[in-house]
C-alpha cells in the first residue's frame, strides 16, 4: 500500500537524516596533540593515547614506556563532535624533563611525575578540570593551568599542592617561569606575572583576544601572540607594552622562538613571521600550505616549521628564502617541533614520531608510537 | 479526424532546480568547488559568526543566542515550514476517503492504487508533498545544530577549527570564548535534566505530528516511532553539549505552536491517547461521514466541482463538513474541527 510506503519512506528519511547529521560532524573527538622533550641522548614523546616513551635519538627505539594509571573512555559524545564527557588519556602537552624527573600532564586533569631513567611514576596530582597545556618548572615547583581558569603551583619532589591562582577563563598555554615570576596567557585575554613563591599577581595586560599560545621570554621582555590576530613585546617586570606587530592575518596560538635578535613567530594565517625583537619590525615573511600551529624549531642552521597539513619547511634565518620542504608526514602535525643537535623530531597526528635532518630536511627514521 | 498530440506545458520552477543542481554537479566534478567548501561559506560561516555576534549583543548570554537564533532561522523558513503542514494536513483530511477504498478494493491491490492515486489527483494531495520543504530546511538545521557545537569550542581542536570559521572581525574576536554559562547548564556539557525537557517536548510533537493511521502495521510503526525518537534525542541529550538541547527544545516549541495552528492538538488529545494506547484498530466511521463523503462525491460529479476540489485551499469547506461529521463520534475530532473551523471563520 502506498500509505505504507510513504510511512517508511518518512521513517527512513529521519534515520538517514539523523545518519548524516552524525557523519557531517563526524567522530572527531579530541585527539590531542602530545609533543616531544628532545636532549642528545634520549626522546620523551608523549603518545596520542596519554602513554610517555622514551626513545633512542640515533634509531627510534624504544628505552621504557609509562601508561597513565586514569584513562576514562572518550564516550559517545566523541563521536558526535561533543564536548561533553570527552576525558581520555591523551594530551596536548610537550614532556618535561627536570632533575632525572619528566613531568607531563594530561587531559585528563592529571599531572604526572615519572623517573626518567626507569619510567617508573613517582606521584601524580589531580587538577580536578581539563589540562589543556603543559606544565613550567622553577623554584622547585610544578606549575600547570586547567580548564577551570586556576594556575596551580605543585611542589616538584612531592606533587603537593603550594598554592592555586584563578584567572577568569581556561588556561590552555603552558606557563613559563623566568627570574621567580610564572608569566601566563589565559582565555579571558589576559596575559599574567606572578610571584612564583605565593602566586601573587604582579601585573596582568589585556589584549584583544584570548591568549592560547605560550610567552616567550627573552631579556626582560615577554613575547605572545594572541586571538586578536597581534603581536605583543611586553616589559616583563612591569607589564607594559613595548610594540605590538599587527601584520598577521589569523589568531596566534603557537610559541614563538628567538635567535640572534629575531623573533620567529607563526600564525594561524599560514605565514611565518620574522620580526626585529627591538621594535618589532617585519624582516621577512613566508608563507605555508596550510595554517601553523605548531611551534618551530632552529637546527642545522635553519628554521624548520612544520604547516598543519604535514609539510615541512627548511627556512634561511636571515631572508626567509625556503631551502628544503618535506613532505613525507602525511599527517597533520600540530604539536610542537623539537630539536637536539641538527635533528628536528617532529611528533604527527597520526601518532607517529620523524627525525628529520635539520640542514637537509631528509628523513632519518620514523617510529609508530602505538602500542 | 487528426489525433491530437498532448502539449507537455514548459515548468519554469522544474527547469530551475535542475539547472542549479547541473551547474553545481559540474563546479563539484571540474574542481572549482568543493562541497565542503561551498556548505561552509554559503550557510556554515554565516550561521556561525552571526551566533557569535548575536552572543556579544545579547550581553555575551550565548543560551538566549541560541535560542534568538533558532526563532530567526523558523521565521525564515515559516512558508516552508507550512507547506510541509499543510501538505501533511491535506493527507490527514482524505484518511476517511481513503479507509473506504481500501475497503472497496480490499482483494483488488492493483484497483486501489490506481483509486488512491485517482484520489490524490483529485484532492490535490501530493503524498510526498510535505518531503521537499522538509528536504530543503534539513541543511539549515544541520548547519545550525554544527554552527552551535563548534561556537561552544569546548575542546581545543573545535577552538582550533573556529579560527578558519569565523570572521577577523575585531567584534567576533573580542567575544571568544564564548561564555558558556546559562541558567544552570554549562552548554558545552550534557545535562540529565535538559535531556528529560529534549525527550518530553519531542514526544509531545511526535504526538501531535502523527496522522492517526488505520493500518494495524503502521499504528505498531508510529507507536515505536513515538517512543524511539524523544528516547533517542534524550540520550544525545545527556552525551552532548546542553547547547544542542537548548536548540532542539527551542525549535520543538515553536514547532508545535506552528503545529497547533495547522492541525490542532493532533493525536495529543485525550481519545487518540487512549486509542492508541489500547492499541486497537480505529473505531468505524460513522455512516454520517461516509454519506456526506458519497454525496459530495455525487455532486462533485454532477456539478463538475473536480476543479474546485484540486486546492486544498478551494476545498475547505468540504472538508469543513467532513470534520463535522466526524466529530459525531469522536471527542477529540470535535475539538480538532472546531478548532480549525474557528481560525476560518
Amino acid at each position: 500500500m502506498f500509505n505504507a510506503r510513504l510511512n517508511k519512506l518518512t521513517t527512513a528519511f529521519v534515520l538517514i537524516s539523523l545518519l548524516s547529521c552524525i557523519a557531517l560532524i563526524g567522530c572527531a573527538g579530541p585527539r590531542g596533540w602530545p609533543g616531544t622533550y628532545a636532549e642528545d641522548d634520549v626522546l620523551y614523546a608523549g603518545s596520542s593515547d596519554g602513554r610517555v616513551l622514551a626513545l633512542n635519538p640515533d634509531s627510534g627505539s624504544r628505552k621504557w614506556e609509562w601508561s597513565p594509571s586514569v584513562t576514562q573512555s572518550a564516550g559517545f559524545g566523541a563521536c558526535l563532535g561533543g564536548g561533553s564527557g570527552l576525558v581520555s588519556g591523551m594530551s596536548y602537552e610537550t614532556p618535561t624533563v627536570w632533575e632525572g624527573t619528566v613531568y607531563i600532564a594530561a587531559y585528563t586533569g592529571r599531572v604526572y611525575a615519572i623517573d626518567a631513567a626507569s619510567g617508573v611514576e613517582k606521584w601524580s596530582y589531580d587538577a580536578e578540570s581539563a589540562i589543556a597545556g603543559g606544565v613550567a618548572i622553577g623554584n622547585d615547583m610544578v606549575f600547570v593551568g586547567s580548564s577551570n581558569g586556576k594556575l596551580s603551583a605543585l611542589d616538584a619532589q612531592g606533587g603537593s599542592l603550594k598554592w592555586t591562582f584563578a584567572s577568569h577563563n581556561r588556561i590552555w598555554t603552558t606557563p613559563v617561569v623566568a627570574d621567580g615570576t610564572v608569566y601566563f596567557g589565559s582565555l579571558d585575554h589576559y596575559i599574567y606575572a606572578l610571584n612564583a613563591s605565593d602566586g601573587t599577581e604582579k601585573w596582568k595586560y589585556e589584549t584583544g583576544g584570548s591568549v592560547a599560545s605560550t610567552p616567550l621570554i627573552v631579556d626582560g621582555i615577554v613575547y605572545v601572540g594572541s586571538f586578536d590576530n597581534k603581536f605583543y613585546a611586553i616589559d616583563a617586570n612591569e607589564g607594559t607594552v613595548l610594540w605590538v606587530f599587527e601584520g598577521a592575518g589569523n589568531w596566534y596560538w603557537a610559541e614563538a622562538i628567538y635567535g640572534n635578535g629575531t623573533i620567529y613567530t607563526c600564525a594561524l594565517d599560514s605565514k611565518v613571521y620574522a620580526l626585529d625583537s627591538g621594535n618589532g619590525a617585519l624582516l621577512w615573511s613566508f608563507e605555508t600550505d596550510s595554517l601553523i600551529k605548531s611551534s618551530p624549531v632552529i637546527s642545522g642552521g635553519l628554521l624548520v616549521v612544520a604547516s598543519e597539513l604535514g609539510k615541512v619547511y627548511g627556512l634561511d634565518l636571515t631572508t626567509g628564502q625556503g631551502k628544503w620542504k618535506f613532505e613525507g608526514i602525511e599527517s597533520k602535525v600540530l604539536a610542537p617541533l623539537a630539536a637536539a643537535g641538527d635533528k628536528v623530531y617532529i611528533n604527527a597526528q597520526n601518532n607517529k614520531l620523524f627525525s628529520l635532518d635539520g640542514a637537509t630536511g631528509r628523513q632519518i627514521w620514523s617510529v609508530s608510537l602505538s602500542k | 479526424m487528426a489525433e491530437t498530440v498532448p502539449v507537455r506545458k514548459f515548468n519554469v520552477r522544474r527547469f530551475l532546480i535542475f539547472a542549479a543542481i547541473a551547474v553545481l554537479l559540474f563546479l563539484f566534478v571540474s574542481g572549482v568547488v568543493s562541497p565542503t567548501g561551498l556548505w561552509n561559506t554559503i550557510l556554515l560561516e554565516p550561521m556561525m559568526n552571526f551566533l557569535v555576534l548575536l552572543s556579544k549583543g545579547l550581553l555575551g548570554n550565548f543560551g538566549i543566542a541560541i535560542i534568538v537564533l533558532t526563532i530567526i532561522i523558523r521565521i525564515i523558513s515559516y512558508p516552508l515550514m507550512m507547506r510541509q503542514l499543510k501538505s501533511s494536513r491535506a493527507m490527514q483530511d482524505i484518511q476517511p476517503k481513503m479507509k473506504e477504498l481500501q475497503k472497496k478494493y480490499a482483494k483488488d491491490k492493483q484497483k486501489l492504487n490506481a483509486e488512491v492515486m485517482k484520489l490524490y489527483k483529485e484532492q490535490g494531495v501530493n503524498p510526498i508533498g510535505c518531503l521537499g520543504p522538509m528536504l530543503i530546511q534539513f541543511p539549515i538545521w544541520i548547519a545550525l545544530y554544527q554552527a552551535i557545537i563548534q561556537a561552544l569550542a569546548y575542546t581545543p581542536e573545535n577552538l582550533l577549527g573556529l579560527s578558519a570559521r569565523l570572521y577577523s572581525w575585531p567584534a567576533i574576536q573580542e567575544t571568544l570564548p564564548l561564555n558558556n554559562h546559562f541558567l544552570w547548564l554549562d552548554l558545552a556539557r550534557g545535562d540529565i535534566i535538559i535531556a528529560i525537557l529534549v525527550a518530553a517536548s519531542m514526544w509531545v510533537l511526535q504526538k501531535m505530528t502523527t496522522v492517526p493511521s488505520t493500518d494495524p502495521q503502521q499504528q505498531s510503526t508510529q507507536r515505536m516511532m513515538l517512543w524511539i525518537m524523544p528516547l533517542m534525542f534524550g540520550f544525545f541529550a545527556i552525551s552532548l553539549p546542553s547547547g544542542l538541547s537548548i536548540y532542539w527544545i527551542a525549535s520543538n516549541i515553536i514547532s508545535m505552536i506552528m503545529q497547533y495552528r495547522v492541525t490542532g492538538w493532533g493525536t495529543l488529545s485525550k481519545p487518540s491517547l487512549s486509542f492508541l494506547k489500547r492499541g486497537q484498530s480505529q473505531p468505524a466511521e460513522p455512516a454520517s461521514t461516509k454519506a456526506t463523503y458519497e454525496d459530495k462525491k455525487k455532486a462533485g460529479e454532477d456539478a463538475g466541482r473536480q476543479k474546485q476540489l484540486t486546492s486544498p485551499k478551494e476545498s475547505s469547506p468540504g472538508r469543513k463538513e467532513a470534520v463535522k461529521g466526524e466529530a459525531t463520534s469522536q471527542q477529540g475530532k470535535v475539538q480538532h474541527g472546531k478548532h480549525r473551523g474557528k481560525r476560518k471563520n
